[in-house]
């Protein structure tokens, strides 16, 4: 395979990537989140957090994913990018990374909002949800 | 990337991964108890141990991932150890930080429930 074609090939897979971390992030805390949310009073604000809790996962981390740029100090053109093939691998790895970092620091953020939901909550221990 | 370079990268990841997991072990009894004394809401203690379990995860997969290897085929192997030494070092830093976040999150949680327990 040509770096061209690698680059195309990386670029989509890290693409890929990214969007199951987000999805397997959100697959991961969705139930217990789904259980905290229940202790919020207010049934149209409930639903509101369960459908931005997959948005505030998937997002980051493609996010994380397009935060990276191919056009560093020593390559400006497209032809000089995809010239030296350790600096794609290079850059993949950078994605990866940024994924990673975007994805953890949403992952603290929704443990902000849900310290917030269980203050607002008084968290109530008659309601027991039991998730395993 | 030489194959030197991914047996290296390779133990890196390992490293970063099985630390990860030893103090998610280490932590996740006190930490579970902790939280289903304060919150009394067991999806509420599910949802912070599993964060803390991702949280780790992400910031020793990040910066292991992200970490350069740029030692020569010929180079000794003090050279290698030296690397998997500094990305090691960035996680634990990164742990950390991790750390701190997490718990002022906690702590806030276990001051203000369990004042209104009381």
């Amino acid at each position: 395979m040509n770096n061209e074609g690698f680059l195309i090939v990386s670029n989509f897979a890290v693409a890929l990537l990214a969007m199951s971390f987000g999805l397997g992030a959100y697959h991961w805390l969705r139930r217990p989140f789904s259980g905290l949310v229940k202790a919020v009073p207010a049934v149209a604000f409930r639903r509101l957090l369960r459908k931005f809790f997959p948005l505030g996962l998937l997002l980051p981390a493609l996010a994380g994913f397009v935060s990276v740029s191919y056009r560093g100090c020593d390559a400006g053109t497209y032809a000089k990018i995809i010239e030296n093939r350790a600096y794609l691998v290079q850059k993949n790895q950078e994605q990866v990374a940024a994924i990673a970092d975007y994805l953890a620091v949403a992952v603290l953020v929704w443990g902000v909002v849900a310290l917030l939901v269980l203050l607002l909550a008084r968290s109530r221990p008659e309601q027991g949800n039991h998730v395993r | 990337m030489n194959w030197y370079n991914l047996v290296g990268y390779g133990i890196q990841l390992v490293i970063a991964l099985g630390v990860t997991l030893g103090v998610y072990a280490m932590l996740r009894p006190s930490l579970r108890e902790l939280l289903a004394e304060v919150i009394r809401l067991p999806a509420a203690t599910v949802f912070y141990l599993r964060s803390l379990l991702l949280l780790l995860f992400l910031v020793a997969l990040g910066e292991t991932v992200g970490d350069k290897w740029e030692v020569a085929a010929d180079a000794a192997f003090m050279e290698y150890v030296w690397n998997v030494a500094h990305a090691a070092g960035q996680v634990f830093k990164n742990f950390l930080w991790t750390f701190i976040l997490y718990l002022v999150q906690i702590t806030i949680l276990t001051a203000v429930l369990r004042r209104r327990h009381e």
